[in-house]
C-alpha cells in the first residue's frame, strides 16, 4: 500500500509537469501568429445630450450623452488555433477636466466573437449555433468572424459621468479596443506599440468632438406651434 | 537523539516539508505577482462564455509606475460583505472634480452593471483602486475543477451529473 501511494505520487506529479511544459509551450505558441487588426471607419453619426434620470425612483437628474456610430473593422487575425473569443469594445474616451493625464473611459458598445472551438459555450439559440458551425466549416478558424461592421450603432450601455454633467465636454473620442482571450495563456488587450509580429491597432480612434449642450425647451415649444 | 531517526518522525517531516514546499510556493507566487491572490478559481457564470466555472485565472498586479485603472480590464474585486473576490470586466473609469478614481464593472453575462446590481461594498456606486487586489493575465481552462471538488465533493458532483441549466445564463453572481 505505502508503494503504490508513492506511486500514484510519482505519476500525478509527472503529469503536473508535462501539463505545465505543455501549457508554456501553447501559451509561447500565440507569440509566432502574427496580428493585423485594422480599423477604416469609426465615426460619429449622430450626437444628443439630453437629461434624464438613472431610474424611475432616483431623484438625481443626469446628463446622458446619445451617440451613434459607424465602425467598420477586421480583427480576424487576432484568431489563431488557440483563441476562445475575442472581446471588442467601443469606448468614448475624454480628459478630465481637472488633470489632462486622466482619461475618463466608458464603454458604450461591445461584442464577444468566439472562435469555432467555444462556440459552444455561448449561450446561442440553436438556430445561431448552426449557424456559426456551418460557417466555420469544422476548421479552427472562421476567416468571417471578426470583420465588424456597424452602421449608425446605437449605444449598448448609458453614458453619463458620476458628476452628472456630459453637455458641453470637449475632446470626445471614440476607440475601438480588443481583449483576446486564449484557450491557454496570457490574455492580451491592444497595444499601442508593434510587439513583432504583433501589430498594433491601425486607426482605431475616431477623430475628436464636442458633445453638444442639452436642446432648451423653448425651441421644443416653437416647433408645437408653429404646426 | 535515535528518536529522530524513527520512522514516525522522519514520516511526519516528511508530510511537513511538503506542507512547507506548498506554502512557500504560494507565498512566493503572491510576491511575485503582487497581490494576496495569484490564481482565482472561478465559481460562477457570471463572465460566460470568457470563463467558465472550474477555470483558473492567474492574476498579477499592474506595476508601480502605472497604476491606473482602464478600461477592459478584468480586477479581483474585493467585497467584504462577500466571502469570495469576484472577477468582472471594468466597463466605465471616471475621474471627478476631486480627482477621485471611479471604477465601474460588469460581468460580461450579466444585464445589469455591479452598482445597479449592488455587488459592490456598502451599496457603493462604484470602486476604487482600493478594492482591486489585482488584475488577470493568464487563464488555464478546467483545472479549477479540482479546487472546487476539494471545497465540497457532493456538490460538485452533483453539478457535473446535473443538465446544463444550473450552469447556465441564470446564475447571477
Amino acid at each position: 500500500m505505502y508503494s503504490s501511494l508513492v506511486r500514484l505520487q510519482n505519476t500525478f506529479g509527472f503529469f503536473t509537469t508535462v501539463a505545465f511544459v505543455v501549457a508554456l509551450l501553447i501559451s509561447a505558441s500565440d507569440f509566432l501568429s502574427p496580428r493585423t487588426p485594422t480599423v477604416n471607419v469609426l465615426k460619429t453619426t449622430q450626437l444628443q445630450t439630453v437629461k434624464g434620470r438613472a431610474d424611475y425612483y432616483s431623484s438625481k437628474k443626469e446628463e446622458y450623452a446619445i451617440i451613434k456610430f459607424t465602425l467598420d473593422a477586421d480583427l480576424s487575425s487576432l484568431f489563431t488555433w488557440n483563441t476562445k473569443q475575442v472581446f471588442a469594445y467601443v469606448t468614448a474616451e475624454w480628459p478630465s477636466a481637472q488633470n489632462n493625464n486622466a482619461t475618463n473611459q466608458a464603454v458604450i458598445w461591445d461584442t464577444i466573437i468566439t472562435a469555432p472551438s467555444s462556440d459552444h459555450l455561448g449561450n446561442f439559440s440553436p438556430s445561431k449555433l448552426k449557424r456559426l458551425r456551418k460557417s466555420a466549416n469544422g476548421k479552427g478558424i472562421d476567416p468571417s468572424r471578426g470583420k465588424l461592421q456597424l452602421k449608425n450603432q446605437r449605444l449598448k450601455y448609458p453614458l453619463t459621468h458620476p458628476t452628472g454633467r456630459l453637455a458641453n465636454t470637449e475632446d470626445v473620442q471614440l476607440k475601438l479596443h480588443y481583449n483576446v482571450q486564449p484557450w491557454v495563456g496570457f490574455l492580451s488587450w491592444n497595444q499601442a506599440q508593434d510587439w513583432g509580429k504583433w501589430k498594433a491597432l491601425k486607426n482605431g480612434l475616431s477623430k475628436k468632438f464636442t458633445l453638444p449642450a442639452i436642446k432648451v425647451k423653448e425651441q421644443a415649444k416653437k416647433k408645437t406651434t408653429r404646426a | 537523539m535515535s528518536f529522530l531517526r524513527s520512522p514516525l518522525v522522519q514520516h511526519l517531516l516528511g508530510i511537513l516539508q511538503v506542507v512547507s514546499a506548498c506554502f512557500m510556493a504560494w507565498k512566493g507566487a503572491c510576491l511575485l505577482s503582487g497581490t494576496p491572490y495569484p490564481a482565482v478559481v472561478v465559481i460562477t457564470n457570471s463572465m460566460a462564455p470568457a470563463f467558465d466555472p472550474g477555470d483558473i485565472l492567474l492574476v498579477h498586479r499592474h506595476p508601480a509606475h502605472d497604476r491606473r485603472v482602464r478600461v477592459g480590464d478584468l480586477p479581483v474585486i474585493l467585497n467584504p460583505d462577500r466571502p469570495f473576490p469576484f472577477i468582472h470586466r471594468v466597463i466605465g473609469v471616471f475621474y471627478d472634480d476631486n480627482q477621485e478614481e471611479m471604477v465601474l464593472t460588469k460581468g460580461d453575462n450579466n444585464e445589469l452593471n455591479d452598482s445597479v446590481g449592488m455587488m459592490y461594498p456598502g451599496g457603493q456606486e462604484y470602486i476604487s483602486r482600493r478594492e482591486i487586489a489585482g488584475f488577470v493575465r493568464g487563464y488555464v481552462p478546467l483545472l479549477g475543477w479540482v479546487v472546487i471538488f476539494l471545497q465540497d465533493p457532493i456538490r460538485t458532483m452533483e453539478r457535473l451529473l446535473s443538465s446544463d441549466d444550473e450552469l447556465g445564463p441564470n446564475n447571477f453572481i
